[in-house]
């Protein structure tokens, strides 16, 4: 029987021809063994990626618990979600994060690591105050002062890549962080104006996230100039081929919430999704006509602006998901700016 | 996997998993030694990492972030390979000893050809949900990516591929 138009048939016979033989792999057993003999594992100490709270017994048992109800899923997994005070908070802050940052080895890396724990630092303020959870001062400071770090580790990152002349990749990272920030100051203002009782304790914190976005539009006017102006060809087309997929991606995941809405996405925020989703397809379209035209640092300019477009409506449609008290879309939050229309 | 991997504990795993991390490699780099040598190299570095004593709470998501970012630096080749290319690196295998036909040669030489004019990451995609048969959830984890998006890559990038094969 032919396989030719069927690939997940052809993807079965491929596992089995693409494979090691018993001898390759005893081979590389046989030096892995010795690479490790050579550089054995250090005498057992607590991992500086634990904080000293997570040692102590009640934690440990409590944490044991916790894991045990999740099984089924890791550990890191069932961090993922969880809110300063909850127990498994610091697997979040203390083990999962601090991995994925060592684990980031390139710039880009970084900056897209570092981006996304800016967001979820954010998130986490808006999930407490929408759930009327209490935040003590040294919780709100220790959120804030982790926010600040990796927006400037972010931004660190970008400047990296914009220096080693990868100025396409340094405008697409410095966007993404632009889209982060710019969702999370509209989800904490929107958070906000429901939850009066905690807008100070909020506002402390987009104070900072409005200086961050100012320091990125900066930063994003030099880097734009700069791909301007860029004769990297094979960089531009790369990046081209990055934030395109990104926005298609980003623009058929926002299609699929309007052809299945959930229930806390309601007529108004429908029309507001499909408002966006239009402004965001007529610059892929201009985007797409810079490409057909030859000038590719117009067309990575254009689709960076709208993969940006599509990150922030794509943040800011999970935080009306997941913040059942507020309504976050519906506000100007979601419109796009002028480059757009 | 739990807090301080010893090297009991990290043998099994390659025993586990060192065949699905070959084949991610494999699809980087499309060189059989050179992704023997990736594998190897993805083994020592997450040793290194696991030696001093932190938590590796997902071994084979830890295995694959390694992979994926000793792959990254790799220097791939600038254009696809050509069936003819793949047909001659499928009829060249020392490895496989059993009787296998032409006919599946062939549709094997052409998956792995229309495979590589895919974007890197389709077939980096495609390599874990297919080959590897991981869930989209935990590619997802591995990537940083929402399982949503991750669903849609995937779909993409399947239909992609299907386009390319049809005669």
């Amino acid at each position: 029987m032919s396989m030719k138009n069927n690939p997940e048939t052809l993807f079965e016979y491929a596992k089995k021809r693409l494979t090691l033989s018993a001898s390759e792999k005893d081979i590389h057993r046989e030096r892995l063994l010795a690479f490790m003999k050579d550089r054995p594992a250090y005498a057992t100490t607590p991992s500086p990626y634990f904080s000293a709270w997570f040692y102590t017994p009640v934690a440990r048992a409590l944490a044991l618990f916790v894991v045990v109800v999740a099984a089924g899923g890791g550990t890191t997994f069932a961090a993922e979600g969880t809110l300063p005070g909850d127990v498994l908070y610091p697997v979040k802050t203390g083990v999962t994060e601090p991995l994925r940052e060592a684990l980031a080895i390139t710039p880009e890396q970084k900056a897209a690591v570092e981006n996304r724990i800016v967001g979820a630092r954010l998130a986490e303020l808006a999930q407490l105050a929408a759930q009327h959870r209490a935040i003590d001062s040294e919780s709100l400071s220790a959120l804030q002062e982790s926010v600040g770090t990796h927006i400037d580790a972010a931004q660190a990152a970008v400047k990296s890549l914009s220096a080693k002349g990868a100025d396409g990749a340094a405008l697409q990272a410095n966007s993404n962080l632009s889209a982060t920030l710019d969702a999370g100051s509209d989800i904490l203002n929107s958070v906000s104006g429901a939850e009066p009782a905690v807008a100070s304790g909020i506002n402390v914190v987009t104070s900072d996230v409005s200086n961050a976005q100012d320091e990125t539009d900066q930063l994003a006017t030099q880097l734009t100039t700069e791909v301007a102006s860029s004769t990297d060809a094979d960089e531009i087309a790369g990046a081209i081929a990055n934030a395109k997929r990104d926005t298609l991606d980003g623009l058929a995941a926002l299609q699929d919430v309007l052809a299945n809405p959930p229930e806390s996405i309601d007529e108004s925020d429908q029309a507001v999704i499909a408002d966006g989703i239009a402004k965001i397809e007529s610059v892929v379209a201009d985007a797409d006509g810079a490409v057909a035209d030859g000038d590719d640092n117009a067309a990575l300019i254009l689709y960076t602006d709208a993969s940006q477009h599509v990150a922030t409506l794509q943040a800011l449609v999970a935080a009306d998901e997941s913040l059942e008290t507020v309504d976050v879309i519906g506000n100007d939050a979601t419109s796009t700016d002028d480059s757009s229309n | 996997m739990r807090a301080g991997v010893d090297e009991q504990a990290f043998i099994a795993a390659y025993d586990e998993y060192a065949e699905a991390i070959f084949r991610y490699c494999y699809f980087r780099v499309y060189d059989r030694e050179r992704a023997r040598e990736l594998m190897q190299e993805t083994f020592a570095r997450a040793w290194e990492y696991a030696r001093s004593g932190k938590r590796i709470e997902n071994l084979r998501a830890f295995l694959y972030r390694v992979a994926h970012n000793v792959c990254v630096n790799e220097v791939l080749r600038a254009k696809p390979f050509s069936l003819e290319e793949m047909q001659e690196l499928v009829g060249y295998d020392p490895v496989d000893t059993r009787a296998r036909s032409p006919e599946e040669d062939a549709e094997l030489a052409l998956l792995l050809a229309r495979m590589s004019e895919l974007r890197q990451s389709d077939r980096e995609l495609l390599t874990m949900r297919y080959l590897d048969g991981q869930p989209v959830t935990e590619i997802a984890e591995q990537l940083s990516e929402s399982p949503n998006t991750i669903s849609v890559r995937i779909k993409r990038a399947l239909e992609e591929l299907r386009k390319k094969m049809r005669p």
